[in-house]
């Protein structure tokens, strides 16, 4: 069984008051403007930012995402994830000081089936081997980042290293392909930014390290980009431009720089490439409303390219999108509907089955919440 | 000599049918135009009507064809071809099929449940279109990675119609023939 986030708990965090989403192996998100969809896929980065990229919990929780309503200053969030092990639940306890405008972790804890692999509280790290039993002495560390991204792998504390793995591996994606720029000046950019405003860069990288799927790519981007041929860097002094290959209809090719591109066509390629590279690799994809940019004939085709690969390797997808191709393609059984009626917090409501209308035209007449 | 590529159109229940007929349009070497996921059978049979007037205004496009998915539930398999043939003739403009037309009426009996317990595990068989197997322990199994079940299953459908084959694969081979 692929592992996948089985729950997720969200308490104090802006339209999230004791909060639980149980995403399946393809959720989409629907809901009307600020029901709370996107910020579902804040948390997921800001746990990420925290336990893999070692950022300080005050700049991935900062205090303006405390719930305005809740009257607390304590943030929790649970991640329970299911595998083939069993069921492990990442718990984090993040304490505000709204006036000095910090925050600290007050607890944070990683447990399989109940049974403790990792415990910080009271400033104190316990680290338990694979069998649950203490790996070392309590030990010091600072309530201001997670030890979590520190953590050395070692052969008796694998458990806690796969989780961090797998939280790595969740790849959250709003793409602006306004922020997309052509020009790149390392090859060695690894991890593509959550706008994809570094695409190129990290797209050179990917020519070098994984050029298969470029390949991978290519076909089904000439499918949906007329004349597409391939992308390829070009060298400019010491830096170098993505440059997209296109062919006319008589065969004459031309190369166009990336940013000049339209923002459907970048949209596009940034999608696919994703598909043929990431989905590969990740455990979770999060798309932020994929569709924008994108004319509503390409939508179905990456959709069904994405359903293809999500069958064939495993990975979770959380998608987002107001999109009524989206909406009636992943359809009523997948989608949860996010409300918060009267403006307060977030709430997941049952959708509205049957009736001659599809979702999509249930939602534009407020007809998809159950009553 | 490589036949001209046949686009088809899919119409279908849920995500069950979704993960098997793209997997299963793969095989045969058809190209999606387009898949719609009704929700239920009421779906399939409100939208067939209409599908059938598109695929016909768009007749110029010889190599376009649809396939029509649903289950047979307690209608049987005759009885379920049955209403969809007359669900085509009294909602399509220019009435029922005609044999030139590329339109396949696919109905897993008792549903396609039936089909991936019968595809992905050997042992089950000899499956019973007669009974519901979604209360059983192997699509229970199934049902937790559908797209590896999917895969499964549509590894196991031979491409050359098959002894072991239930009648209403059978009958869906009959159906597909008329749009490849």
């Amino acid at each position: 069984m692929p592992p996948k986030i089985a729950r997720l708990y969200i308490h104090n965090y802006r339209c999230f008051v004791n909060f639980e989403l149980r995403p399946g192996a393809r959720s989409l998100l629907i809901g009307y403007n600020g029901s709370g969809k996107s910020s579902i896929l804040d948390v997921l980065s800001a746990i990420q930012d925290l336990a893999v990229w070692n950022k300080e919990v005050t700049e991935a929780f900062p205090g303006d995402t405390v719930a305005k309503f809740s009257g607390s200053t304590e943030q929790r969030f649970e991640i329970d994830v299911e595998s083939d092990s069993g069921t492990f639940r990442y718990a984090l306890l993040v304490t505000h000081d709204l006036e000095r405008r910090e925050a600290v972790i007050s607890s944070e804890e990683i447990t399989l089936d109940g049974k403790p692999l990792y415990r910080f509280a009271d400033k104190e790290v316990q680290l338990y081997r694979d069998d649950h039993t203490p790996e070392r002495s309590p030990f010091s560390f600072s309530p201001r980042r997670s030890f979590l991204a520190s953590l050395e792998p070692k052969s008796t504390t694998t458990k806690v290293s796969w989780l961090r793995s797998f939280l790595q591996n969740i790849w959250v994606l709003r793409l602006d392909p306004s922020r997309m720029v052509a020009l790149s000046r390392s090859d060695n950019d690894v991890f593509l930014a959550r706008d994809a405003s570094n695409f190129a860069s990290w797209c050179r990288s990917l020519l070098q390290e994984e050029p298969d799927s470029l390949e991978r790519a290519r076909e089904p981007l000439g499918e949906v980009i007329a004349g597409f041929l391939h992308l390829r860097a070009q060298t400019a002094g010491r830096a170098k431009v993505l440059v997209a290959k296109f062919a006319y209809p008589g065969g004459t090719t031309y190369d166009l720089d990336f940013d000049l591109l339209s923002d459907g066509q970048k949209t596009l390629i940034v999608l696919y490439v994703l598909l043929h590279s990431v989905l590969r690799r990740a455990t979770v994809l999060c798309l932020d409303e994929p569709d924008n940019f994108v004319s509503i004939r390409e939508i179905q085709p990456f959709l069904v390219a994405l359903s293809d690969i999500a069958d064939e390797t495993g990975t979770q997808v959380l998608l987002i999108s107001h999109s009524a191709e989206v909406i009636d393609y992943i359809g009523t059984s997948e989608a949860i509907v996010l409300e918060r009626p009267d403006g307060g917090h977030t709430r997941v409501s049952a959708i509205a089955n049957g009736g001659p209308l599809r979702l999509s035209e249930r939602m534009a007449r407020g007809w998809h919440v159950a009553s | 000599m490589s036949r001209p590529e046949v686009r088809v159109i899919v119409i279908y229940e849920d995500r069950a049918h979704d993960s098997f007929l793209r997997k299963l349009v793969k095989k045969l070497r058809l190209e999606p135009v387009r898949f719609e996921k009704c929700g239920d059978s009421t779906g399939v049979l409100r939208r067939l009507g209409r599908e059938v007037d598109a695929l016909r205004s768009e007749k110029h496009q010889r190599n376009l064809g649809l396939v029509a998915c649903i289950d047979a539930d307690e209608k049987g398999l005759r009885g379920r071809t049955m209403e969809l043939t007359q669900r085509i003739e009294s909602d399509a403009r220019d009435g029922g099929r005609t044999e030139a037309e590329r339109i396949a009426l696919v109905v897993p009996a008792l549903e396609i449940e039936s089909w991936y317990v019968h595809l992905c595990f050997p042992s089950a068989r000899p499956v019973d279109e007669g009974r519901d197997y979604k209360p059983s322990a192997e699509w229970r199994q199934l049902a937790k990675d559908l797209g590896a079940a999917s895969r499964r299953a549509i590894d196991g459908w031979q491409p050359a119609p098959d002894p072991s084959d239930l009648p209403s694969m059978a009958a869906a081979r009959v159906e597909l023939a008329r749009v490849a």
